[in-house]
């Protein structure tokens, strides 16, 4: 088989793991070496999908052990296989590198023989590229489940960020469709990282010439709408990932149909408007000082898919509103919806110097819409007798149109 | 009405600002006009500053950092409203650019975000070619504003090892693994037309696309038709949106894809 071949197999069996992040890191190539990383990151390219690739994000092999039922390259499936060898992959790495087309490596693989021996092979292919060719790039390598805290340890030292999947919120689910899958298994992987990172900062503030250990953290990725599992129970997994292992980011993927998929899994259109809900609701935990279980509630435990989950949180809070644009402190003006982080940051800029009314926020291409009812700005704001109607919801809420573009550029992000 | 002429850089128009504001010269006294020195143009009327003023001048420094940004913008009128914000910072109030709902200072920042995308987007959509017989590796690329000298040093930094090019219809920068050094500008044609690896990275492109996730405008706004001329895998994104449909049909039939030509 030859390496396009191969490549085309290996990259269309690594592209359900949506991660593709290249940033949180910084790092220069040492003489004579290729490559640099920078805290922001490059997107170098983007797919029909409205995803940008600034890795090769590619499997080391597509042979698998498992008969994980979610999964395209579970032992069952009759698809295509093939390997990469250690050198092909570290050369595809340098040879797309040098033409600017990637930032680095995402390396995953199936698992072959067993746990240890396919990390051995991942780790070699990243020491190659840092020890023989002097890479300065980003390296993402997957923390393969079940293989050893060594073997993670000396992962660490060479790539930028890490990534033990959790693949299925509860361990309902992963028993369901992962047999050979343990929470307990893949949380070990996770807590194994942590500690690497951990101990390696603590040396690095006795000796600033300690290695680093993952510079860029340790990442997840769970895939959402393969099980019924509901939105408040996937929140109170990842609130509970981030708070014990200090995670970066948890990615949600809308699960997706894949050749030759399980009979037991829903073969319809990915789920990507809840997918994008989910997103929202986890920048809204991490930037804007919202805890997991105020997002949804028993009653309620899905995202309402035509209002953002914040908007939802107003509407149930309304005894928390209105907010005071120019005199309430910043954590009250990041839960107001419409306002995003960095709205907010530039407001508490502004209000020293300058009373802030309802026209400014225009300027600064404020949803005004969204907001009218929750702020009081210098000037008479309408929009306030609006707060306590019942039927507030309809008055919010985008228009079907706007819905069905979804504001692509914070599909991306999740901003709000 | 005073008019200006100023080489079209940050230096040129550092130095005639500092004279026009030390002779107490208003905003809405100054016409700028670009042209380089000695230039036949119609404004042969059109002053000129030769040399430094030995005056001294205090001007907060974020403002110089947003203005050496916004000096590489193409549109002539921002030296213009560099000036004016310059003016109002040192005579009516020094906290201006904190006030961002300020119309002034949310053009200049607007300007600034537009000329650090564009930087962005160049270090994103730059594609080398390998030139075998030179060992170099040389891209053409056309920024929407004057940036390469001030994006050049990223590049550095990523291909410190390699000998490269980048060729603009500006300037072209170029290294060759000690000093980073400019030439005049070129046209397209100057620059190799294939590499090696570009079926590679094209076969990537398409196997690491998701045909069930198709969302075309949303690639369209992260990397805008204009960059594509420049990258192999351009190409083949029509084909790639055509055959999306036909893929995901076959894959809910449950069926082995079949491979696309």
């Amino acid at each position: 088989m030859d390496l396009k071949e191969k490549l085309r197999i290996l990259s269309d069996a690594a592209k359900y793991d949506v991660s593709c992040a290249s940033s949180g890191s910084r790092r220069t190539a040492p003489a004579g070496g290729l490559g640099a990383t920078s805290s922001a990151g490059i997107c170098h390219s983007f797919t029909p999908d409205g995803r940008c690739i600034s890795l090769l994000k590619i499997l080391l092999t597509n042979y698998c052990v498992y008969d994980c039922v979610y999964c395209v390259n579970r032992v069952s499936s009759d698809i295509e296989r093939a390997r990469f060898t250690v050198d092909e992959a570290v050369n595809l790495t340098l040879d797309f590198y040098r033409r600017n087309y990637i930032d680095g490596l995402f390396l995953s693989s199936g698992v072959i023989q067993n746990s240890d021996y396919t990390m051995e092979q991942l780790v070699a292919v990243a020491r190659s590229l840092r020890e023989t060719h002097k890479f300065g790039g980003y390296i993402h390598l997957k923390a393969i489940a079940g293989c050893s805290a060594d073997l993670l340890r000396q992962a660490g030292l060479w790539a930028d960020r890490l990534s033990a999947n959790i693949e299925l919120p509860t361990q309902e689910d992963l028993s369901r469709l992962a047999p050979e899958k343990t929470l307990v298994q893949i949380e070990g992987a996770m807590a194994s990282i942590h500690t690497g990172s951990a101990e390696a900062r603590a040396e690095r503030k006795h000796s600033r010439s300690a290695p680093r250990y993952a510079p860029a953290g340790q990442s997840t990725q769970l895939v959402v709408g393969a099980t019924p599992t509901t939105d408040r129970r996937i929140l109170q997994t990842t609130s509970r990932l981030y708070q014990s292992y200090e995670l970066k980011r948890v990615y949600y993927s809308a699960f997706s149909p894949f050749p030759r998929a399980d009979v037991r899994l829903p073969l319809q259109a990915p789920p990507l408007v809840r997918e994008h809900r989910l997103y929202q609701a986890d920048w809204l935990m991490r930037f804007y000082g919202f805890r997991g279980e105020e997002l949804t509630t028993d009653a309620e435990p899905n995202f309402d898919s035509a209002l953002d989950p914040k908007m939802q949180w107003a509407l149930r809070n309304r005894w928390f509103f209105p907010v005071d644009v120019n005199r309430s402190p910043r954590e009250s003006l990041l839960r107001v919806p419409g306002l995003g982080c960095r709205t907010v940051q530039k407001l508490l800029g502004v209000r020293r110097y300058h009373q802030i009314t309802l026209a400014d926020l225009v300027r600064l291409r404020v949803s005004i819409k969204r907001l009218r009812p929750f702020l009081i700005t210098a000037d008479v704001n309408d929009g306030l007798r609006t707060l306590d109607l019942v039927e507030l919801a309809p008055l919010v809420r985008p228009s079907a149109e706007q819905l069905s573009l979804f504001d692509p550029a914070t599909a991306l992000t999740g901003e709000l | 009405m005073r008019q200006i002429r100023i080489n079209p850089d940050f230096t040129s128009w550092q130095r005639a600002a500092k004279w026009l504001l030390l002779e107490q010269t208003p905003p809405h006294h100054v016409e700028w006009v670009e042209g380089g020195a000695g230039q036949a143009s119609l404004f042969a009327v059109a002053e000129e500053f030769t040399r430094n003023h030995p005056g001294a001048l205090s001007v907060p420094r974020n403002f110089m950092q947003i203005a050496y940004t916004v000096a590489c913008h193409r549109d002539p009128h921002h030296w213009d409203r560099m000036y004016r914000v310059l003016w109002r910072l040192l005579h009516e109030d020094r906290n201006l650019l904190r006030i961002a709902v300020d119309p002034d200072v949310r053009a200049l920042v607007e300007l600034q975000q537009e000329v650090c995308r564009d930087a962005h987007h160049m270090l994103s959509f730059v594609r080398f070619r390998e030139l075998k017989s030179e060992q170099r590796f040389v891209a053409w690329y056309r920024p929407d504003h004057r940036i390469t000298g001030r994006v050049a040093p990223s590049f550095v930094l990523r291909f410190r090892a390699m000998c490269w090019s980048i060729l603009t219809p500006d300037e072209c920068a170029h290294w060759d693994q000690g000093e980073l050094h400019f030439t005049p500008g070129v046209e397209r044609q100057a620059a190799p037309t294939s590499d090696k690896v570009e079926d590679l990275w094209r076969e990537y492109y398409r196997s690491t696309f998701n045909p069930a996730r198709l969302n075309e405008g949303l690639m369209r706004q992260f990397m805008p038709a204009r960059y594509w001329e420049n990258m192999p895998e351009a190409e083949i994104i029509h084909e790639t949106i055509a055959t999306s449909s036909q893929r995901v049909e076959q894959m809910l039939a449950n069926k082995s894809p079949r491979r696309t030509k």
